[in-house]
Formats: structure tokens, C-alpha cells, sequence
């Protein structure tokens, strides 16, 4: 099923869009990460490609851990 | 991060709130067809659900290689908080669960919230920074509520939102002050005048709100009088929202609304497309007042009370920070009304059980002339604290009731 034209872009989209992300962040209890740094990034470890089409349940304890490899 | 990654490549997202007991685990994952779980749980990656692909997201930030996949609409399944049995599922598309968040790209926005992400009230948030602008500060499970407060502030949160329940420890904690948000919203559960006042005494500079959103209705409305209820002119059609009251219970139908429940074959929706919220109202002197949950009213001798109804009133008393009101079993009436408050700190040198016992009396007095008799709590106790769920709403459910101390 192809995104609709006219509906919200996907948040993916959103972020690459984004007009001003150097001076946004999330921020965890434990970590930080500008917006800038996920644009581009990934915290699948390459393994996107095969969740496509998938049902995912996430059932994470840390939202994201901010270390580049 | 795994959520922005998934949305538009994943068919369908399910989000496992922190709290989801592993018994129904598998439940969850039959109904959403789950086949593939992105966890960094080792319980969930060493094999407790049968399911083709496990991807353990702990693995850092890396460059992405290549393109990706074709977008899809990816369905969002959100869980409800479930305080009794199985939690309920509800399917959402981006675009509903969006439909409230303007595109205003307020980069100096700093968002918190109490709320955990994984549910619908703490996404919205997650949704409202990245669509909307800004940036996020995200409380954590097992986070101190003044630890949070202390981040929000050192970060300088402007938009802070929870139920008034979350709200209500928040003022308890020393850290409080440490907070001068410019937008403070509630939702979740009834905000009375109390929380609402309390709020503005401590941010003054604030525009204190509440608004009605839930897993399955989504965002409806938001109040921005300081008031507690609605004016009227909140029913009706308003751009993509329409609401009604049908029987005293608020109904709404929207495109924000959840599209459908997962696993249950109930119908979310009337024939008409309203969802029943379940949440019962009340118009007095040309203002809507929320009265309680249809699903929680208590049967005192034959008349119904709601709790929240009677502990709205019982917030009203200065030294009250919190309270909530359960039934007990009575062989008269088959039901009596108890309350538990929280009060807040003794000035010093103040004698504990004396300001108690004042309190209590003068709490009863405010019951009994704001109140018809069968809404009177028959017991008052003064207790430290109250426990609020992992949704953020008063725990209602009494776990030291037990059989026994009912008879």
C-alpha cells in the first residue's frame, strides 16, 4: 500500500524534511541526541530491510543508546 | 529510534508498554500477527515469543547503507493500560494519531511529560516534537518524579504535560519549582478545580490546561479557561472532530479516533462511526462537568456515586493533596463510600495525629454540605501516599482489599 498523497509523511520523512534540526534534541535519563545526528543514522544496525512489510512489536527498555560505531 | 526507523516500512508497529506482563505476551503477539520483534529484552530475544526475526536494537548509531524500503502506511497498535485483565488494542494510522499536532516548526519548544512514550499520551508528545518542532525531555520508568523535574528544568522544558494524578505528586515534590513551563496541559483523568488552581498558584506565568484524549477516542478537545468541565459549545462538529453527549456518556467521531480493536471482536464504533468514551458528564448552571468513568460508578443502597465526583470535592480542602475514593461492601447498603487523601506537609511543631483528625472533620464537613448523604464517605484515612498507575491515573483497584477485610 503506497502513502497516500496529501496524508502526514512518514516521521522518517519528517526528520529529513526537518528545517532546523541542529537545535533539536531528545533527551533521556540517561543520554542525549541532537536530531541532526539520527538524520542519516540507524539504530537497526542494517537490519531494516528485513522488517519491511513485517508486523514489529518493540519492546525496548532504553529508548536509544547514542554511541556511533 | 526504532520508531522512526519502522514507520512507513514496517506493515504494523506494536508497542509493548514497560508495565505489559509476559503472560500476555502472547496474546498481544497472536492478535497483531506479530512477526518480528525489535527488543534489546533478553527474555524477548532468547526466545519467550515464537516469532521469525528478533532485532536487538543495542547495538549504537551507524550510518544507514542503501535506500529504504517502498513506504507503506504502517499501522500503529497501541495498548491500553489495561489495569484489569488483558490490556485492550487499538490500531491507528500515523495521520490520525497526528491529527491534532500543528506543523508550526517551533524549534525552541521544549516538550515533558510524565507519561511513558510507549503509551498513546506519551507519543503524542514524541509525535508533537518531531512533527511539530522542538525538542523532548523523556521521563523515564523508574525515574523519581523530582529527578524529572529536575531535568525539565535544566533543560528548560515550556510545554509539560500529564494527568492530574501525575500533576498532583509532581506539586508534592521539592522539585516542582524547579519547572517555569509556558504551557502546562492534563489529560487522562477528570482535572478538578483544585489541580487547576494549584497548578496556576505554583506557574503563574503558565496557560494551564486540560484537554479530553484517549487510546481509542484520540485527541478530542482542549479547555483553556482554567475551568474545570467544558462550556458547551465544545459539542458539535469543529473542523475534523464532532462530539456529542448520549445518555450523560461523550461520544466522539473523528479521525483521530483508533480505527479498530485488535483481537476483540467488539465494535470500537456505533453504526453512526461514535466512539462511547465511556466517560459520563453532566450540564449544571450552563457548564459541562465530568462526573466519573460509566464503568466505575458505585451502587450505594440503590443510588449511584461516582468516586471522582466525590473526590473532587474532597480535593477541594487546602491541606489535600490527593485522594481517591473506593467502595466497600456493607450489609446494609451493599456498598459504602471510603476516601484516602494525602495531605500535604505539617508546619512544624504541628502534632501529627491532631492536624490528621482536623483534617478528617473538616474534609467530611466540605462532603457533607457539598454532597448528598450517599456520596459522604462513611471512613476517611490519612495516608502517606497513592499509587498511580503505570498510565499515569490513580490506581483504583485496592490491592489490600482483600476478601476478608470486606466482610
Amino acid at each position: 500500500m503506497k502513502m497516500p498523497q496529501g496524508h502526514p509523511t512518514s516521521l522518517w520523512e519528517s526528520l529529513e524534511q526537518t528545517a532546523n534540526p541542529a537545535n533539536r534534541f531528545l533527551l533521556g535519563a540517561e543520554a542525549r541526541i541532537d536530531l541532526e545526528a539520527l538524520r542519516g543514522a540507524t539504530s537497526l544496525g542494517g537490519r531494516l530491510p528485513e522488517l519491511a512489510g513485517r508486523s514489529v512489536l518493540i519492546a525496548t527498555t532504553i529508548s536509544w543508546r547514542p554511541r556511533w560505531r | 529510534m526504532a520508531l522512526i526507523e519502522l514507520d512507513g516500512v514496517a506493515r504494523r508497529v506494536t508497542l509493548c508498554p514497560p508495565d505489559l506482563a509476559l503472560s500476555h505476551l502472547p496474546a498481544v503477539a497472536a492478535d497483531a500477527g506479530i512477526d518480528a520483534i525489535v527488543s534489546d529484552r533478553p527474555d524477548l530475544l532468547n526466545g519467550a515469543l515464537d516469532v521469525a526475526l528478533r532485532v536487538s536494537p543495542d547495538c549504537g548509531l551507524s550510518a544507514t547503507r542503501g535506500d529504504r524500503p517502498e513506504q507503506l502506511l504502517t499501522q500503529w497498535v497501541l495498548l491500553t493500560s489495561g489495569t484489569t485483565g488483558a490490556p485492550k488494542m487499538l490500531q491507528h494510522t500515523l495521520a490520525g494519531l497526528a491529527g491534532a499536532i500543528a506543523t508550526t516548526n517551533n524549534v525552541g519548544t521544549v516538550w515533558g511529560t510524565f507519561y511513558d512514550m510507549r503509551r498513546y499520551g506519551g507519543l503524542q508528545i514524541f509525535f508533537r516534537s518531531m512533527l511539530g518542532g522542538g525538542s523532548f525531555v523523556l521521563s523515564s520508568v523508574d525515574e523519581p518524579i523530582g529527578d524529572y523535574l529536575l531535568r525539565l528544568g535544566r533543560h528548560g522544558a515550556t510545554h509539560v504535560l500529564g494527568t492530574p494524578s501525575h500533576w498532583r505528586r509532581a506539586l508534592m515534590s521539592p522539585s516542582a519549582r524547579a519547572i517555569a513551563p509556558h504551557y502546562v496541559r492534563l489529560s487522562g483523568e477528570i482535572a478538578d478545580q483544585a489541580i487547576l488552581d494549584s497548578l496556576r498558584t505554583f506557574y503563574p506565568d503558565a496557560r494551564i490546561t486540560h484537554a479530553f484524549a484517549s487510546t481509542e477516542s484520540g485527541v478530542g478537545f482542549e479547555v483553556t479557561d482554567g475551568l474545570e468541565g467544558f462550556p458547551p459549545s465544545v459539542l458539535g462538529r469543529h473542523g475534523e472532530v464532532e462530539i456529542k453527549v448520549v445518555d450523560g456518556s461523550l461520544r466522539f467521531r473523528s479521525a483521530r479516533t483508533a480505527s479498530r480493536y485488535l483481537g476483540d471482536a467488539r465494535a470500537l464504533m456505533d453504526a453512526d462511526g461514535f466512539v462511547d468514551t465511556g466517560d459520563m458528564v453532566e450540564l449544571r448552571a450552563g457548564r459541562y462537568y465530568f462526573l466519573g468513568r460509566k464503568s466505575g460508578v458505585v451502587n450505594v443502597g440503590g443510588l449511584k456515586v461516582h468516586p471522582e465526583e466525590v473526590e473532587a470535592v474532597i480535593n477541594r480542602h487546602p491541606a489535600v493533596r490527593m485522594s481517591v475514593v473506593r467502595s466497600r461492601r456493607s450489609p446494609i447498603t451493599g456498598a459504602i463510600v471510603v476516601a484516602e487523601v494525602v495531605l500535604t506537609p505539617a508546619d512544624a511543631g504541628d502534632d501529627a495525629d491532631v492536624r490528621n483528625a482536623r483534617c478528617r472533620a473538616e474534609i467530611l464537613r466540605l462532603c457533607s454540605e457539598g454532597l448528598p448523604p450517599h456520596k459522604v464517605p462513611a471512613l476517611i484515612r490519612v495516608v502517606p501516599g497513592l499509587g498511580v498507575a503505570p498510565a499515569g491515573k490513580i490506581a483504583r483497584h485496592d490491592p489490600l482489599q482483600s476478601p476478608d477485610e470486606c466482610k
